[in-house]
């Protein structure tokens, strides 16, 4: 009976915890099993949420101050936990589309790329790079984009704002900027879009692909919507 | 019993306990008594069970039996709780079911609109004294009661309005960590001089203690010290709010109030008061709830000592608009404004002046007489307002000149304490 007891009890905890993070308010990201099980023995999380935005030092103080009122943490949780804070609970918390399991969090990890397409661009572009109406154009066969190696990723990372005509319509909407992917992840979007579709039967053979270098140097050029479909235009 | 809230799991929805259930094959019962259990241990209460079960938020009036539902949660485990404006701008005297919760630490059994019993309560009379005295709460009940009406506000309401320079730790409370409270209970002078205490003239700060704890015992107990000349007449050991004895969450049996003080040194659950030389030097005096003296840039973390920053005393000069709302579309002509004002009861407030033009003109507020220096001022105006976009700001001042800075982020402090900055909506008129 006691072992049954003491079987159950562990069960039992561990049910807890599979319920306190599923119900966790907190982003996911790495370590946030630690913060979940650390920072609420005291209170609730809901006083991290609220301070969602603070600086990494004032994390770091937060978490000095947690100790003097007798959280017990090695250090190496103390990185992991103020690693965590300080990024997603932080000033610049990541986006959605970085947080998800699917993106690359550590630069090792391989990118999906079509899965970062359909994650940022599939809403309006649609899945098959079809476009949508008259509200987005078709990426898929534009021959726009094989016009120029970079023009597409300075629209991605500056957006695009004019009438264009692709094919026999014309748009006149807004396409924002997507600065807030990393450069690795708009190299990826950027060359998965050049090639997918049929796109990368009609492209020239000198189009190399482009590489997280591309994408810092052209981030660097800060253009306005405007000044892309300016650009866009002298392509004819 | 923590079991009584647990609810049995959507059955719909496969939920980890289902097949730990099957695995330990007991009977759901003793299981989910098992997982209470577990939970406790954990820190986890019933309450956060049966949320997390549920799939939705922390229910108010779950964590305290009594509050309206309709209240923010800011701590699900030891209870912080803010009033939304809608709600408290219905009650002249805000009532104990949508009163704001603020707590640091936890005393068992308090989470609650009960009172709990006076029987054996004692308070404990101690330090530059003569003798050290004990007195019973019903003792005090024999006293000569004093009442007093007085805006209760924690010193950290408004704290969000920060993040408009540089945002700050802790709850982002907006305008609803306070309300407009009735207390009745007996004036410390009444009991010094009823239990015959006999203060040394070195003794210049009181020290309060309440029976809550902290949660591991090593950590400093919560406790603040206020200067002894100035609450002497006005502080009273409150044994009554609203007319009925002090439910257990707002500090019952005995609460030590003490009108114009922000909140925090309004200690709940009053078991020890201490006579003494020096402020206490206790982490939540110092560097907790206090401000400092010369104003900073916003994000500037300056050690805080004794000599740079002052407690979280006396409440700052403070209106707030509570009609119409942040972001509120109203029809356009005259839109009537109002809200209240209040501060720390040393001297009357004198105007409460609107603006819509963004402090290029103001116009002044008609202001309601309180129910005492310490309480709230509604005040109302009716203005002309075109359709568009509108900002209305308003701003109290009192008798003694004490106003509400434009940008209230001159007060900038790393804590967040003392909002008090010129109130600032934005409405849209159609
Ligand atoms: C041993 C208990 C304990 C643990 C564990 C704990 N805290 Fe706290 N925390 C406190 C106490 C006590 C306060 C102050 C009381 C209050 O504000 O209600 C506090 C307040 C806070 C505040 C409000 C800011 C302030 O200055 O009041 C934040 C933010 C916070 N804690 C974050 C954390 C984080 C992040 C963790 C996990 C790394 C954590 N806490 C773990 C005890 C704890
Ligand atoms: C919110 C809708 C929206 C999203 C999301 C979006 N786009 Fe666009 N995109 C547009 C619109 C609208 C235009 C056309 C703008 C115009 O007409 O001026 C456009 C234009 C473009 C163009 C130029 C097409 C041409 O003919 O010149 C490219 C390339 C492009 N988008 C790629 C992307 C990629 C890659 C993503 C994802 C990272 C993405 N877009 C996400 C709406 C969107």
């Amino acid at each position: 009976m006691r072992r049954i007891f003491a079987y159950v009890f562990i069960t039992a905890t561990v049910v807890i915890i599979v319920l306190a993070l599923t119900q966790s308010p907190l982003p996911k990201g790495p370590g946030v099993e630690l913060v979940v099980t650390k920072c609420q023995t005291c209170h609730g999380l809901e006083y991290l949420t609220d301070s969602a935005g603070i600086s990494r030092e004032m994390w770091a103080e937060t978490i000095s101050e947690m100790e003097e009122y007798g959280m017990e943490i090695e250090p190496q949780e103390r990185e992991t936990i103020l690693n965590y804070l300080a990024t997603y609970l932080g000033p610049h918390p990541p986006s959605e589309a970085d947080r998800s399991p699917h993106s690359s969090k550590s630069r090792n990890r391989t990118i999906d790329a079509a899965e970062l397409y359909r994650q940022s661009c599939a809403a309006c572009h649609q899945a098959q790079g079809e476009g949508m109406g008259r509200l987005a154009p078709p990426l898929a066969g534009n021959e726009m984009l094989l016009k120029d190696r970079r023009y597409a990723l300075l629209v991605v990372l500056h957006g695009l704002e004019g009438e264009i005509e692709v094919g026999d319509r014309t748009f006149d909407g807004q396409m924002p900027p997507m600065a807030h992917l990393r450069d690795e992840q708009v190299a990826a979007i950027v060359n998965y879009i050049l090639t997918a579709w049929g796109n990368d039967q009609r492209r020239p053979t000198d189009f190399a692909p482009l590489s997280p270098e591309d994408v810092t140097k052209a981030r660097s050029e800060s253009l306005t919507p405007q000044q892309v479909w300016e650009y866009r235009r002298k392509l004819r | 019993m923590p079991t009584k809230y647990l609810r049995s799991p959507n059955r719909d929805h496969q939920s980890p306990s289902t097949s730990a259930l099957d695995a330990a094959s007991l009977d759901r019962r003793a299981f989910v008594k098992l997982v209470g259990t577990a939970a406790i241990g954990w820190g986890v209460s019933p309450v956060h069970l049966r949320a997390a079960w549920a799939q939705r938020p922390i229910d108010p009036s779950r964590l305290i039996p009594g509050k309206d539902r309709r209240l923010i949660v800011h701590n699900s485990k030891t209870g912080v709780l803010e009033t939304p404006v809608e709600l408290l701008r219905q009650h002249r005297v805000t009532p104990k079911e949508t009163l704001f919760v603020r707590n640091n630490q936890f005393l068992p059994g308090s989470l609650t609109l009960d009172p709990l019993p006076l029987d054996n309560w004692t308070i404990e009379i101690m330090g530059l004294v003569k003798a050290p005295r004990i007195i019973s709460a019903t003792e005090l009940a024999q006293m000569e009661q004093t009442d007093v009406e007085m805006v209760l506000q924690c010193s950290g309401n408004g704290r969000s309005y920060y993040a408009r320079t540089v945002k700050t730790r802790g709850t982002q409370w907006k305008k609803g960590g306070m309300g407009n409270v009735r207390w009745r209970g007996v004036l410390l002078k009444t009991v010094f001089e009823r239990a015959e205490v006999t203060i040394h003239p070195s003794a210049r700060f009181l020290t309060a203690e309440g029976k809550d704890a902290p949660l591991v015992p090593t950590a400093p107990d919560f406790e603040h010290s206020v200067p002894l000349h100035d609450v002497i007449d006005k502080a009273i050991l409150a044994l009554e709010m609203n007319g009925e004895p002090i439910p257990a969450v707002h500090g019952g049996p005995v609460r030590l109030i003490i009108p114009g003080y922000y909140g925090t040194m309004n200690i709940k659950w009053l078991h020890r008061l201490r006579l003494e030389a020096h402020e206490t030097f206790n982490h939540h005096q110092i560097p907790r709830y206090r401000t400092y003296i010369r104003p900073v840039k916003p994000g500037t973390r300056l050690k805080r000592t004794f000599e740079n920053t002052a407690p979280n005393w006396h409440q700052r000069v403070k209106s707030i608009i509570w009609s119409p709302l942040e972001d509120d579309v109203v029809a356009a002509g005259p839109v009537t404004i109002s809200g209240v004002a209040w501060n720390d009861g040393m001297v009357e407030i004198e105007a409460v002046y609107v603006s819509t033009d963004r402090g290029r003109t103001w116009q002044r507020a008609r202001l309601q007489v309180p129910a005492s220096r310490y309480a709230w001022y509604p005040w109302t105006i009716t203005v002309p307002l075109r359709p568009g976009q509108h900002e209305i700001w308003s701003r109290a001042i009192d008798a003694l000149g004490r106003s509400q800075p434009l940008d209230g982020s001159i007060h900038w402090n790393p804590s967040g304490y003392e909002w008090y900055g010129v109130d600032k909506i934005r409405i849209t008129v159609s």
